[in-house]
């Protein structure tokens, strides 16, 4: 080797970069110590050897095109490929080419140089990896991201954006990020927005707005960013919660639904005016069904027509009074008993005119039935002015409160007719008791004067009456006393009977009344030859009640001995207190009363035997008056007897006074 | 004694009933049929007693005795109602009109006298 080539060759191998050269043909010539150094082959190995033979195969297109562009002795060519070292690994490498010539100036063939790119390759696989990664949480995990500069210009919109919000990411860049909130809720958020520091991470909610004007319940987390050097920007992470929110407004609605029945039911019990319950129900169901008219209607007594009962949401005077079942679509609704679903009513053509009338243009119709027991008994109609599909909810809901707008309905026509009833009962019990008073009336003038002018005539002021006129008019006389006892009885029962007692709560010594009386019927006791005694027991021997009546039960009680008790005879009181009660018992040792007949004795005008009975001149009311005052003090009565002729016992038993109790007044249940 | 009463009651029967018991115990009797009647002549004349029946058809036992108590002409004579009612309830409401007595249908003439004659005696 001459000098200057030993110099080249030194020049040669002490450069670097790994250099090559390679004949027309692709054959490498000449390699350098740092080519060999770089892909470990020997120099021996690489002369003679194709290029291509150790260049990955995936490159061999590029390394061909790149050898043959530089052939024509004008360009340099570059390229990255891969090399397969001596080791077999691969070596990232960046080849630059460009022509060899002769002396001549001929192209005879190439030179080479290698430059190792894998750190840098590593690096950028490296980026690459993490770029990928964040584009696919930026597109997949998140809703939608986008980058605004300090002016809010738009300079990056994530493919989750473009498909949230319908703008492509060429129409967004360089414009204003406000135009992605929706107006309503810009303010709010530039406010919020005024007061976050440009290094803080805040997340806010707000509106978006998509391109076709949609709005999006969104949550943004705004953060600084800086995506080149010296660059501060804010991004702003979008999270949709449009359907979060549309299930947290559902379940308020639900809420306010659930609410509105119970108060309707609330009302509903407690019996409030039915026009008002109708009201509110027409009201809430137009609010909660979302819907801008509701007409109630309901079914004639003729079954021919529905009334309007009421509307919300439409002018009372304006919707028509009467709707005509014959022909009209909502026929069917209460026919069938289901729902009758209209999108459109001026496409519909079996809907009569009325049916759709509400004074205003309405664009569809619900009409849900009103049954109750079984039978359709009204519409509820709802109407909006813009197209709606009713929904499953939608229906549910006017359901639900037709339902109760049902039970409403009975339950004020059941109370009407308990009101009535409660009427009719007054005016019978009014008319009942003008009668008593006119038959008392009627009855007791002409005994007046039969009474009158037969003690007129025995009182000897119209002249002498011999013995047997005085005897006969005495029976006169003792028969109309008695008639008049019985009508005064009978007029007595049929008052505590229709409840016209007045229960007064005054304590009443039943030994005093019982004194009071015997001081009475002293008289009788004397003309009878009769024994009186008393068994009075300890304590005070009080009850509650009218005096007036129980000296009328006493008298009754005692009177009643005396009339069926002969001569000689006696007639014993026993009064005691036992388990809170005080007893009464008046025994005598009249005629008594046969086994089995014992509860007879209290009946209106019972007898007993009639011959004895007529003798004493009539059972009369006595008794029986006795038992309807006693019952309606809360007490009880009964007789006993060992048999005929064997005396009797007229029991009686109330609860005894306690000091608590208040006067009061009350009227007897009939 | 010769004291004057009328006695105001729409069944003639009984008018002719008090009027013969009364005046055999020696009362001049004046009788009315009708209410607006004896009101007339208990204005007109001087009368010591008022016998009054309650339930009258043309004037109402209280009314009548409400005018008679409010004429100063006649607003100090005794009133005695007659009555077929009998409830307490009923006397009570009687007796505010500020009659003096009552006695009740059926009524003994006999007793009628003695009844009269004690309140006039209360009277003077």
């Amino acid at each position: 080797m001459s000098g200057s080539e030993e110099r080249y060759t030194q020049i040669f191998n002490s450069i670097s970069q790994a250099v090559f050269t390679l004949d027309l043909e692709g054959n490498i010539q000449e390699v350098n110590d740092a080519l060999t150094n770089l892909t470990g082959y020997k120099q021996e190995d690489l002369r003679g050897k194709t290029f291509t033979e150790v260049v990955a195969g995936e490159y061999l297109g590029l390394i061909q095109l790149i050898l043959r562009k530089t052939l024509d002795g004008k360009t340099i060519s570059k390229g990255d490929m891969q090399i397969i070292k001596a080791d077999k690994n691969r070596l990232w490498a960046e080849i630059s080419t460009s022509a060899l010539r002769d002396p001549e100036k001929k192209v005879v063939g190439q030179v080479c140089i290698l430059r190792d790119i894998s750190v840098q390759k590593s690096k950028e696989e490296e980026i690459k990896g993490s770029e990928r990664f964040l584009s696919h949480l930026v597109d997949n995990g998140i809703d939608a991201v986008y980058v605004y500069d300090a002016k809010g210009k738009i300079d990056f919109f994530s493919k989750g954006g473009e498909k949230l919000l319908g703008w492509r990411s060429e129409e967004i860049m360089g414009q204003n990020f406000e135009m992605l909130i929706a107006p309503e809720a810009l303010n709010k958020l530039k406010g919020q927005l005024s007061s976050r520091r440009a290094d803080e991470h805040r997340t806010y909610q707000t509106v978006l707005v998509s391109k076709g004007g949609r709005r999006i319940d969104a949550v943004q987390k705004v953060i600084p960013i800086s995506r080149e050097k010296n660059s501060l920007e804010t991004c702003s992470i979008v999270t949709n919660i449009t359907a979060q929110q549309k299930l947290q407004g559902e379940i308020t609605a639900m809420n306010e639904k659930l609410n509105g029945l119970i108060r309707l039911g609330k009302m509903i019990s407690s019996r409030t005016n039915l026009e008002e319950i109708l009201n509110f129900i027409v009201g809430s169901v137009t609010t909660f069904a979302r819907v801008d008219i509701a007409v109630l209607r309901l079914l004639s007594d003729d079954k021919k027509q529905l009334m309007l009962r009421t509307c919300f949401g439409a002018d009372k005077t304006v919707v028509p009074g009467v709707l005509n079942l014959e022909g009209s679509l909502t026929n069917k609704a209460l026919e069938e008993a289901r729902v009758i679903s209209v999108g459109d009513v001026t496409e519909e053509s079996a809907l009569s005119k009325v049916e759709c009338d509400v004074g205003q243009n309405v664009t569809s119709m619900l009409a849900v039935p009103l049954i109750a027991r079984k039978e359709g008994k009204g519409i509820l109609y709802l109407y909006t002015r813009e197209y709606c599909q009713f929904t499953r909810q939608q229906i549910d809901l006017a359901f639900a409160f037709v339902n109760q707008a049902a039970i409403a309905i009975e339950s004020a026509m059941l109370y009407n007719r308990e009101q009535d009833t409660i009427n009719k009962l007054r005016d019978l019990d009014q008319a009942k008791s003008d009668f008593l008073s006119m038959v008392s009336h009627e009855l007791r003038s002409p005994l007046t004067s039969i009474k009158g002018y037969t003690s007129l005539i025995l009182g000897g002021r119209v002249g002498e009456v011999n013995e047997k006129q005085r005897k006969f008019l005495e029976i006169v006389a003792t028969q109309s006393n008695h008639l008049t006892k019985l009508i005064s009885d009978l007029l007595d029962l049929s008052r505590i009977e229709s409840g016209k007692l007045v229960l007064k709560q005054d304590k009443i010594s039943l030994k005093g009344t019982t004194d009071l009386i015997a001081e009475r019927f002293k008289l009788q006791f004397d003309a009878k030859n009769l024994t009186f005694n008393m068994n009075i027991g300890e304590g005070p021997l009080e009850v509650r009640g009218d005096e007036e009546r129980i000296l009328q039960v006493i008298s009754n009680v005692m009177s009643n001995a005396i009339k069926f008790t002969p001569e000689g005879g006696s007639v014993s009181i026993k009064i005691y207190e036992e388990n809170n009660n005080v007893e009464f018992h008046c025994t005598d040792t009249g005629i008594g009363l046969k086994k089995g007949t014992l509860e007879n004795v209290f009946s209106e005008f019972y007898q007993a035997d009639s011959s004895a009975t007529r003798q004493v001149g009539g059972a009369g009311l006595g008794l029986a008056i006795v038992k309807k005052i006693v019952e309606a003090h809360g007490g009880k009565v009964w007789a006993e007897s060992e048999g005929v002729n064997a005396g009797t016992t007229i029991a009686l038993r109330m609860p005894a006074a306690k000091d608590e109790e208040k006067t009061a007044e009350g009227e007897e249940k009939s | 004694m010769g004291q004057k009463i009328l006695a105001i009651d729409d069944e003639t029967l009984i008018l002719d009933l008090v009027k013969i018991a009364l005046e055999t115990e020696g009362y001049e009797v004046v009788t009315a049929e009708r209410g607006s009647v004896g009101l007339d002549k208990a204005f007109a004349e001087k009368f010591d007693l008022i016998l009054l029946d309650f339930t009258m058809p043309d004037i109402s036992g209280f009314e009548a005795c409400r005018r008679l108590k409010t004429n100063p002409a006649t607003s100090n004579i005794p009133i005695m109602v007659l009555t077929a009612k009998v409830s307490d309830e009923d006397l009570r409401k009687i007796m505010e009109t500020g009659a003096i007595d009552y006695m009740t249908k059926p009524f003994d003439p006999l007793q009628l006298g003695d009844r009269v004659k004690d309140i006039l005696k209360k009277q003077s």
